[in-house]
């Protein structure tokens, strides 16, 4: 489809004007491209913020892409009743067999027991919930995490009774790492595999666990190692022990959880439909999930929206202010170029292609100075990036490294919404010598 | 170029000539009235003017400022409307149509020049020229080239073609200005004091340019001035006076 | 010069339109600032009342010296003996500073119901302690929701129970006790032994409110004791919904066979007294010759979520103001800047007739200055109207760490807005500033002769 001469003229004469007069809207291209800038930073933060998040937890926690649990595992009515609400033998089988079946896209498979009761040390107790799983899968799927302690060592297969606490766990228990030595690695922010001392007012304690049936179980459990929970809230209740000792603990061989981690990550959803499919066909009530949409993640979760929120808030402000100052500009503009609007509209040029033109023209200005923001918000992103500013945020227990992502959404939105700002604010700038009669505008000036 | 008076006597004939072979009326302007509002004041500029134009003549409206000559050329040139009365172009009552009616009858059948040049500062003086031939859609770019470099002969400005216009003189913006007027071939021209931004020299010889195209071309063109020394080169002058015409002389 | 003030506000009515469009731009700004000030005031307060009342610590936390970190390691050794709590009170007592102070005592203990048991944290409290914070004023101003019981009255309201207690709510759902005391009474007895593995256990098991709670004694044996849940309640931690008990202080330490206490919990008039009240009573009590650790409600070693959250908040909320600040003075720039470009030769005249450049940028200024200070005002009205507006709305949000969801409120704090005016008008003025000084400095027959203005 041919386009119009007149379009053709429209494009040219708005080009043309932006390259020959932005000097006098520096004010506008500067409020814009700061728009921009804010707008990237904060979507950069906040999108570098939950990968960062997810890759640790991913890696400390040792979830995988597909993770596969009983139906109303995490609710109530499983700590009620936890054995009603593990994954039984024969259902483990199924899962073995599926995992064997696609072993190509499997890296490895985590089973899990999670446990609520009690640790004793001396005359000292605690809550705690204890994490059982596969100690030489898990060191697989903790990835830069494998050595994961800040004082002792992980969990070893020829340590069948060994546990590492959580730091806050230890301190209630009387456990302390006794090192000032920098623990994380400054490039990876994982632990250093380096054993750092420690030291407990025992060298054991005492884990009870009661079961939905009233019937308590204790054993004592060797404290190998220290670590951080990654929260304040578990530091101060969480210890690991291999799978073994929890399911010994609990009296059972079932587990809460399968963490089947993959090979390539983004195949997630289609591993994850195709086992819903095959567990449907085998009559099998078990529940295949992203963690991300468990109540596991509800802390996260939390936090991003709260981010979200304050970045929807910060763009709607900048956009107004933004808004204005194109307005301010173009009125200016406009005033300026009346008798030429009226010589074209002497020359049969119709309303709405005087307004096509201020629209273009505040177009080309928005995407210019998206452009410039983009320059900024690149140099911006650098420069924070490779400082060594750390932060604590709320309920994270340690510092995190500030950083800030490139967010290609964002600019694609930055540059759409700015533009869009601009012509809106054109068009409303326009439309009065518009509709001015044609000799009024000609004889103006 | 003939000197003063006789050349205005010469001229006058001609143009009583061309009167009386073409006597059939092609602008009619009947008891036309139009009044502003200027702040709490009321100016009443046209208060039933009446006015014919035949093809092809070369007519100047003279006035003092405020007479209501510019008013009346843009209600001739559909720029504005008239509170009453009639404004008969070819027997078409132009006075009322649509903004996009009036804007297409300006774009093919009127040409406008402006006191001020008014010529696009962005746009070189071929571009400025071809302006009103973008909206011919019939017209390709080769037709449209052909056009303005015809337009811009018969205004000796061919070599100027990329030229800026800051880059020229007063005259020759005029001049671009007149190319522009010319180059949809309309019926009509249409120019508001072109000559009032120009040295007398340089405003005699855009007169005379003007006359010649009117002579070359066949259209009509309607100018308002108010210098007295450019009358003797016009045929027919009008003279307007409290937004009545007065007096006409051939 | 004269009539300064006046001729700068007439100066200003010359291009409304465009005047209007800075105007309602710096109206729009400083609202969102308002806005997002009366958030953070409004998360600030919000946590702090958790973290001084809710979470029953005081404005300042008073441990013996080490006792934060090993008191639950070690509770014999780093606990308060009754001589050092007496110590602690007397001195609390005879400082103006100090509104009330409490004793509490935690530990760890398991929760029963006859069928089985959950691990339980414990806190036991003086019942007058209990109901000054609970019923403060900070409290039902800041964390009303939160400060009340799900269900039922906390333990003061019944004097004549001494073993009443209050269970967070999800432990109460574990321990499948649907009825508080209140609601059980008059109910037929649960049987003596009852029949834990059949349906009929959630009949028996709903008939009173009787909870059981063990724990180990400081020398290792075993105690229990009988409770009657009179309310269940949302812990501030969201980890405590499934395991935290309230009782009395005396029930608790007979629990534990003990006399002492974890911690003393100073309450303050003002909480800007607290990082002072701490200093001193350490070393007033030091030369008395007791070694405590006292901790204000904004050490991090003691509350490191309210610490951590508000440095965090603060940041972003800086960063916005910044921002948002920086924005606005780039559109007075602007606006600044065409205003004076239209006014060249009138700036011109101005100076031809004497008046310095001084006096004609100052006017220039004067200008931007009543504009900002409009919209300003206009802001601040917006902003309160926006609050006003969303309070009324009912949103709720589900912020981190908390259990469940809370009301989206906003409180506009009147020193916020100060703090936020003073950094946005100077910012405004100075860009007015730099426009107008450029332009006044130009030779006096440029500006005279300018086509632009």
């Amino acid at each position: 489809m041919q386009i119009p001469h007149s379009s053709q003229l429209i494009v040219k004469v708005a080009f043309r004007n932006v390259r020959r007069n932005w000097r006098h809207s520096i004010a506008a291209l500067a409020t814009l491209a700061v728009g921009f800038l804010a707008l990237a930073l904060f979507q950069g933060y906040i999108e570098e913020f939950l990968r960062s998040q997810l890759d640790v937890i991913y890696s400390r926690i040792m979830i995988g892409e597909v993770m596969v649990q009983k139906k109303g595992a995490g609710t109530r009515q499983a700590r009620i009743n936890p054995e009603k609400y593990r994954i039984d033998e024969k259902e483990q089988q199924f899962l073995d067999r599926w995992i064997a079946a696609n072993s190509g896209s499997v890296k490895t498979n985590v089973r899990t027991l999670l446990l609520v009761g009690m640790a004793h040390m001396g005359g000292s107790s605690a809550q705690m919930i204890l994490w059982g799983y596969d100690v030489p899968e898990g060191r697989i799927a903790r990835r830069k995490w494998s050595w994961n302690t800040w004082a002792g060592h992980p969990l070893r297969e020829t340590e069948p009774s060994g546990t590492v606490l959580a730091l806050g766990l230890g301190e209630i228990l009387g456990c302390m790492a006794t090192s000032e030595a920098p623990v994380l690695d400054p490039i990876t922010a994982a632990p250093l595999p380096i054993e750092r001392p420690f030291q407990c007012k025992q060298p054991s304690l005492m884990l009870t666990v009661t079961s939905g049936s009233g019937r308590t179980n204790a054993l004592e459990a060797e404290i190998v190692g220290l670590t951080r929970a990654g929260s304040r809230d578990f530091d101060e209740h969480l210890l690991w022990v291999p799978l073994r000792f929890a399911q010994d603990l609990a009296s059972t061989r079932a587990v809460s959880q399968y963490m089947i981690v993959l090979n390539q990550p983004k195949s997630g959803p289609m591993m994850r439909a195709a086992l819903r499919v095959e567990l449907q066909r085998a009559g099998i009530d078990l529940e295949v999930v992203d963690w991300i949409d468990t109540e596991g993640a509800d802390l996260l979760r939390r936090g991003i929206d709260l981010l979200t929120v304050f970045r929807g808030l910060v763009f709607v402000v900048i956009l107004i202010i933004a808004g204005a100052a194109v307005l301010t500009t173009m009125m200016k503009t406009v005033r300026e170029r009346t008798r030429e609007i009226g010589t074209l509209r002497s020359l049969g040029y119709l309303r709405r292609h005087i307004l096509a033109l201020f629209a273009m023209e505040a177009a080309m200005l928005a995407i210019l100075a998206g452009g410039i923001g983009l320059l900024c918000s690149v140099v911006c992103t650098l420069a924070i990036n490779a400082s060594t500013i750390t932060y604590k945020g709320g309920l994270l227990a340690d510092a995190i490294p500030l950083r800030v992502g490139y967010s290609f959404s964002a600019y694609a939105w930055g540059f759409l919404f700015l533009s869009f700002v601009a012509v809106v604010a054109a068009l409303l700038a326009a439309r009065g010598v518009t509709r001015m009669r044609i000799s009024e505008a000609l004889s103006d000036g | 170029m003939k000197d003063g008076a006789s050349d205005a006597a010469d001229t006058a004939i001609e143009g009583s000539l061309r009167v009386d072979a073409m006597s059939e009326a092609f602008v009619r302007v009947e008891e036309v009235h139009k009044t502003y509002r200027l702040g709490e004041a009321e100016v009443r500029a046209l208060r039933g003017l009446s006015l014919t134009l035949h093809k092809g003549e070369f007519t100047a409206l003279v006035g003092s400022s405020g007479s209501g000559k510019s008013t009346l050329l843009n209600l001739v040139g559909c720029l504005d409307e008239p509170d009453r009365g009639r404004i008969l172009i070819e027997g078409r009552d132009v006075a009322h149509l649509s903004d996009e009616e009036r804007s297409h009858t300006r774009n093919r059948n009127i040409g406008f020049i402006f006191q001020s040049f008014n010529l696009v500062p962005v746009l070189d003086v071929f571009e400025n020229v071809e302006l009103p031939l973008l909206l011919h859609a019939e017209l390709d770019a080769a037709a449209r080239r052909e056009r303005v470099e015809q337009a811009l002969g018969d205004v000796a400005l061919l070599d100027f073609r990329r030229h800026w216009p800051e880059k020229l003189s007063g005259g020759q913006r005029q001049r671009v200005a007149v190319a522009r007027a010319l180059v949809t071939k309309p019926l009509l021209v249409l120019a508001d004091e072109p000559t009032a931004n120009l040295d007398s020299e340089t405003a005699a010889h855009l007169i005379d340019l003007m006359v010649e195209l009117n002579q070359k071309r066949k259209v009509t063109f309607l100018f308002s001035t108010h210098d007295e020394k450019l009358m003797v080169r016009v045929p027919r002058i009008v003279r307007i006076r409290d937004g009545l015409t007065v007096d006409e002389a051939l | 010069m004269e009539r300064a003030w006046s001729v700068a506000a007439r100066n200003l009515r010359r291009n409304r339109r465009r005047n209007l469009a800075t105007a309602l731009a710096i109206a729009f700004g400083f609202a969102g600032l308002v806005v997002i000030g009366g958030y953070g005031n409004r998360v600030e307060q919000f946590l702090r009342t958790n973290a001084v009342y809710l979470q029953h610590s005081g404005h300042v936390t008073v441990f013996l010296e080490n006792g934060l970190h090993k008191a639950s390691a070690e509770p014999e050794q780093f606990q308060l003996n009754p001589v050092a709590q007496q110590k602690i009170l007397a001195w609390a007592a005879q400082d103006r500073r100090v509104e009330f102070s409490a004793r509490y005592l935690r530990g760890v203990g398991l929760a029963g119901n006859g069928c089985g048991t959950h691990p339980t944290r414990l806190l036991g409290m003086e019942q007058t302690a209990l109901h000054r914070v609970l019923y403060h004023r900070e409290v039902a101003k800041w964390s009303a929701e939160i400060s009340r019981p799900v269900r039922g009255r906390w333990m003061d309201a019944y004097p004549e129970l001494p073993q009443a207690v209050a269970v967070s709510a999800g432990l109460a759902v574990l321990l499948q006790k649907p009825r508080i005391h209140d609601e059980a009474v008059g109910l037929p007895p649960a049987p003596l032994i009852l029949h834990c593995e059949t349906e009929q256990r959630l009949d028996e098991l709903g008939r009173d409110a009787n909870v059981q709670l063990a724990a180990i004694t400081y020398d290792g044996s075993l105690n229990a004791v009988d409770t009657e849940m009179v309310a269940t309640f949302h812990p501030s931690e969201t980890l405590g919904e499934d395991g935290t008990m309230y009782t009395s202080l005396s029930l608790l330490q007979t629990l534990f066979a003990t006399e002492q206490v974890t911690y003393v919990g100073l309450f303050l008039h003002d909480a800007k007294d607290a990082a002072a009240v701490a200093k001193e009573i350490t070393v007033a009590l030091g030369k008395e010759g007791l070694a405590i650790e006292a901790l204000p409600y904004d050490d991090e070693r003691s509350k490191p979520y309210y610490v951590g959250t508000m440095a965090f908040l603060g940041a972003v909320v800086g960063f916005i103001t910044v921002l948002v600040e920086l924005v606005l003075a780039l559109t007075v720039l602007g606006a600044m800047t065409l205003t004076i470009l239209e006014r060249t030769r009138e700036i011109g005249t101005w100076r031809a007739l004497g008046f310095t450049r001084r006096q004609m940028t100052a006017l220039l200024v004067r200008e931007a200055l009543i504009l900002s200070l409009l919209g300003l005002l206009a802001g601040l009205l917006l902003g309160l109207a926006g609050a006003v507006a969303i309070n009324a709305s009912g949103i709720r949000f589900a912020p981190p760490g908390v259990p469940g969801t809370i009301q989206l409120v906003i409180v506009p704090a009147a020193w916020i807005c100060a703090i936020q005016a003073a950094i946005v008008i100077p910012g405004l003025c100075a860009a007015a500033w730099l426009v107008a000084r450029a332009q006044v400095k130009r030779n006096l027959v440029d500006l005279l002769t300018s086509q632009t203005g």
